[in-house]
């Protein structure tokens, strides 16, 4: 019997959730063993036009990780979708949008201002810009669309499972490799992940009291970090409740606390604005101005609260208007 | 989730008389909801909430029997109510009736008449929305618990007690000190009548100690309450008296005990010893040991009171208690605190000799007191002149910004007091402003003037300043000649008991800016506190005088009894959170942000759990649940992203 075929692809993602494929380690051997690999771009010569001749739904399974941002992405995601059995989105930012998707606070007007012209390291003294067309010298030289908004795999293409993470922990990896190969999969859409929060899992949750308040928000550079004791009680913004189990707390292990890679459960539909209540809640300060003091505590307030899951927040990024093109 | 069967949906759409009618045009937006398909009863009616109306949405529902029903009208606010108890009569769970409010969102903010009609579809299709997602709520009662908690036994705590005792009902007083009485066994006699106040609470004292009805637990505080009116758990720590119930108060182990300490009953002015009662006739009459100073629990080097005593009542490895009191209603009688003087230098208070506050005149004053009732300086010589100072401390920024409004009549009372032991002392009360409200205060004052008291006008009172002088004191202020006198009074107004905030936090009742609890209403439910079932009396309500705390007292009890009916049920809240302990993580924050203290959290299981015979519905755990695992019923994330989207996208 043929062994199922699987492809591995890669969007606008920084190449971790490929290499959390390698950290398979020995096991890799196993998978390879089992499957047979057809598209890997990261770590193995393929050619898009060998997957366009294949038939339809005849990829086992297609991993894509990444968030989209450009046409070409958007192309080959639909390319695999077509040719695949099942998609599993890969990652946060295949999943969620990821950190590529905070470039959704500004506009691709402001992207290619930077990028191609005020950038102090960048010499462009005929102002080009990448265009989708150009012409040279009688060639026509075709690039992929850069889109003005960052997207999730799933506003671009029907999505069965999702393996969250940044990237996705070898475990996780590898029992759903089983999952697939064994055929025991859950209902179509499910997140590869327990449907609890971090809090579940963490050895320092015991540490935190039943009236957690923060007076004073402290990051980790203020402070000298208790290895035991819970992030919040500290008044280290985690952003452990508001995300989903199955890390392995690698990071809390790390003595840093959690910053939502995993985004939020089921049952939450935008981790950054859940976790902003949670916190409206438990902020303390006597009267608003204590409590505006408490919040200019928030250094960052996107990349903490949003660092994974914009694409997939209810906002979507910046207001409109700055996508003034 | 929605069920099948779950589809049939009846829209009312009510004219308001003229007020929605006469801007929406019903008519149009009835075509528009018959076009739609997914409604199956419309009805248009004049007045919906009118006896005819009623009728008339009574008669359809049972002619057309729908699962849903939608009522475009008023506010939910108005009718709601109204309709979802037809609906109910009518076998229609009431989460299934859902208001679209097209008047006050409506008619009565919308000119123009298209754009009224498609707010008016825009709501409907929002109520739809929302109301398909609808799941039964079911009714739950309990019978309340008749049983009331009197925190504070002063006088207040004391009559209240004895009134809904004479009512049939059980109380609890929790006090705080070792034995009842509060502040006002502290005083000897109360102006304008100049009753004995010893004499006026001693039979009193007696009947609570007696009353089958009444438990009293002293030396005890209240840690905290969980629940709601008819179903407090109120939970207490007694702390350990070493002394048992056997103690009948006869003093005998006072004189054996070796350690001296200042009474703090006698406002450091008397002294006591490491076992102690208040007074003599305290009820309990139980004497206690102050564990921090004995010696037998400092260096186990003394049981001479275990010697004397002829009961054998002292019990060193007694405990410290916990209890659990169930109850219906909670009454706030903690009493006051007198205002401080020792912030302010010029007026010499705790550096000059016979310099006192009012509260320790009182002291020195009673013959329960120091010096047994005795006025004398500290040289033990009779003053032959005293001075007051009316206000101090009071209506200033640094000390009590108002007026307490019963110091007056107290200071006038020095003079009353003083020339009865040394009838040709002469005796001055420094004043910027009098309160004797009232025809007895007023004549009180007049026969003070009449009996010798001067009554000085000072200018300004911050201006006062109090120096000793040739082994006299010298009074000084703007507005009249410096005075030299043997002794001065200041007359401190009323602060709010200590841990008054913290009970305050503990109960989640409201705290006026002054700091003492605040009215439901000041003037019709002025005993009544910003939570159903906890009432505030005496004192803890502001500062009044003994007649207006038991006053309070009465009023307080008897609306508290008026609504503890025994065998009355009580409807618990319908809309309360559930946590889906499938995916609740255990963060605890619920915990910290519940204000009725409704979840608990389960260490085995490691997830938050809300007990629903506590939880009001506020929803605040259910906003700030971050992994979306508490849910409120009947405002599920579900049903508002419905109706949001009902009204953005249609």
């Amino acid at each position: 019997m043929a062994k199922p075929k699987v492809a591995l692809y890669w969007c606008a993602s920084c190449g971790g959730c490929d290499e959390a494929v390698v950290d398979l380690a020995e096991n890799i051997l196993d998978v390879v063993a089992a499957v047979d690999i057809i598209l890997w771009p990261i770590a193995m010569d393929f050619k898009y036009k060998d997957i366009e001749a294949m038939e339809d739904g005849s990829i086992a399974v297609s991993f894509i990780n990444g968030a989209i941002r450009t046409g070409e992405q958007k192309h080959i995601a639909e390319l695999l979708r077509r040719k695949s059995g099942l998609v599993v989105a890969f990652g946060s930012c295949s999943s969620l949008g990821g950190i590529p998707a905070l470039a959704n606070l500004t506009s691709r007007r402001k992207i290619f201002d930077r990028s191609y012209h005020n950038s102090p390291t960048v010499v462009n003294p005929e102002n080009i810009e990448p265009k989708m067309k150009a012409s040279v010298d009688g060639h026509v030289l075709k690039l992929p669309e850069f889109f003005k908004t960052v997207y999730k795999l799933n506003d671009v293409i029907d999505v069965d499972y999702y393996l969250p993470g940044c990237p996705p922990t070898p475990e996780l990896i590898a029992n759903a490799v089983t999952a697939i190969l064994e055929g025991k999969l859950p209902p179509k859409g499910a997140i590869l992940s327990p449907d609890k929060s971090l809090c579940t899992s963490c050895d320092r949750n015991e540490t935190k009291p039943e009236d957690v308040t923060i007076s004073k928000i402290k990051r980790v550079i203020d402070i000298e970090v208790d290895p035991e004791k819970c992030f919040l009680a500290q008044g280290i913004i985690c952003m452990g409740p508001a995300t989903r189990d199955g890390c392995g707390q690698s990071c809390i292990n790390g003595n840093m606390p959690c910053t939502g890679c995993f985004g939020p459960t089921d049952s939450c539909r935008d981790q950054g604005a859940k976790m902003i209540a949670t916190l409206g809640a438990i902020l303390e300060g006597d009267d608003e101005n204590a409590v505006d003091k408490v919040i200019e505590g928030i250094v960052d307030p996107a990349g903490t609260f949003y660092r994974y899951a914009m694409s997939a927040s209810l906002l979507g990024g910046a207001r409109k208007e700055v996508e003034n093109e | 989730m929605m069920s099948e069967a779950r589809r049939k949906t009846s829209l009312f759409l009510c004219g308001c008389s003229t007020h929605i009618s006469d801007t929406i045009d019903l008519k149009a937006v009835s075509e528009w909801a018959k076009k739609r398909g997914d409604i199956n009863v419309i009805e248009i009616h004049n007045l919906l909430c009118s006896p005819d109306g009623k009728k008339f949405f009574a008669e359809s529902l049972a002619k057309n029997k729908p699962d849903n029903i939608i009522v475009a009208a008023c506010s939910p606010k108005m009718h709601e109510k109204t309709f979802q108890d037809i609906a109910e009569e009518a076998g229609i769970n009431m989460s299934h009736v859902q208001m679209a409010n097209i008047r006050e969102h409506v008619s009565w903010v919308t000119k123009d008449k298209e754009k009224a009609i498609v707010k008016a579809e825009a709501l409907i299709n929002a109520s739809l929305k929302r109301v398909m997602l609808a799941e039964d709520l079911e009714k739950h009662s309990m019978e309340i618990v008749s049983e009331i908690l009197i925190i504070g036994g002063g006088i207040a705590g004391i009559e209240a007690a004895l009134t809904a005792s004479t009512a049939g009902r059980k109380v609890y007083i929790v006090e705080k000190n070792i034995s009842l009485g509060g502040t006002i066994i502290q005083t000897e006699e109360i102006a304008p009548n100049m009753e004995c106040s010893p004499c006026l609470l001693a039979p009193r004292l007696s009947e609570v100690r007696d009353d089958p009805n009444i438990t009293v637990i002293t030396n005890a505080e209240v840690t905290d309450v969980l629940g709601f009116y008819g179903n407090f758990v109120a939970k207490i720590r007694k702390r350990a008296r070493y002394v048992d119930d056997s103690c009948i108060g006869c003093e005998a182990c006072f004189e054996v005990c070796p350690v001296t300490l200042d009474s703090e009953f006698h406002l450091g002015l008397g002294t006591r010893k490491a076992i102690y009662t208040l007074f003599s006739g305290s009820v309990p009459a139980v004497a206690v040991i102050d564990k921090g100073n004995c010696k037998h629990f400092i260096d186990n080097s003394c049981d001479a009171c275990v010697a004397a005593c002829p009961f054998g009542s002292i019990n060193f490895d007694e405990k410290d208690e916990d209890i659990e009191l169930n109850v219906g209603s909670i009454l706030i009688a903690t009493g006051y605190n007198n205002g401080e003087v020792s912030q302010f230098d010029r007026l010499g208070y705790g550096k000059i000799e016979n310099v006192y506050t009012l509260p320790e005149f009182e002291r020195i004053a009673s013959s329960n007191g120091p010096s047994n009732g005795e006025i004398k300086l500290k040289n033990d010589k009779k003053p032959s002149s005293v001075a007051v100072v009316h206000c101090a401390g009071s209506l200033c920024d640094e000390g009590i910004p108002y007026c307490s409004g019963v110091c007056c009549i107290g200071a006038a009372k020095v003079g009353e007091l003083v020339r009865k032991q040394i009838p040709d002392a002469k005796v001055f009360n420094i004043h910027n402003d009098l309160v004797f409200a009232g025809p007895k205060e007023n004549a009180f004052f007049k026969k003070q003037v009449e009996e010798g008291t001067q009554f000085i006008k000072c200018s300004d009172l911050e201006t006062i300043e109090i120096r000793g002088k040739d082994g006299k004191i010298l009074v000084e202020g703007d507005g009249f000649s410096p005075i030299k006198v043997d002794m001065v009074v200041l007359s401190t107004g009323m602060t709010p008991a200590p841990g008054t905030v913290e009970l305050a936090e503990m109960l989640n009742v409201d705290l006026e800016n002054d700091g003492f609890f605040k009215a439901d209403h000041e003037l019709l439910h002025a005993t009544g506190t910003s939570l159903d079932g906890v009432y505030i009396a005496g004192c803890a309500a502001g500062p009044c005088n003994v007649a207006t705390s038991v006053t309070r007292a009465k009023s307080a009890i008897g609306d508290a009894i008026s609504k503890l009916v025994p065998g009355r049920e009580i409807e618990l809240e319908m809309m309360t959170a559930i946590i889906d302990e499938e995916k609740c993580g255990g963060c605890k924050l619920c915990i910290t942000v519940c204000p009725y203290k409704a979840i608990i959290y389960n260490e085995k299981e490691n997830v938050s759990e809300v007990t629903e015979a506590i939880c009001r519905g506020c929803g605040t755990c259910v906003a700030s649940c971050p992994s979306g695992a508490a849910k409120a019923k009947h405002f599920t994330d579900e049903q508002i992203y419905a109706e949001i989207g009902g009204l953005l996208y249609g």
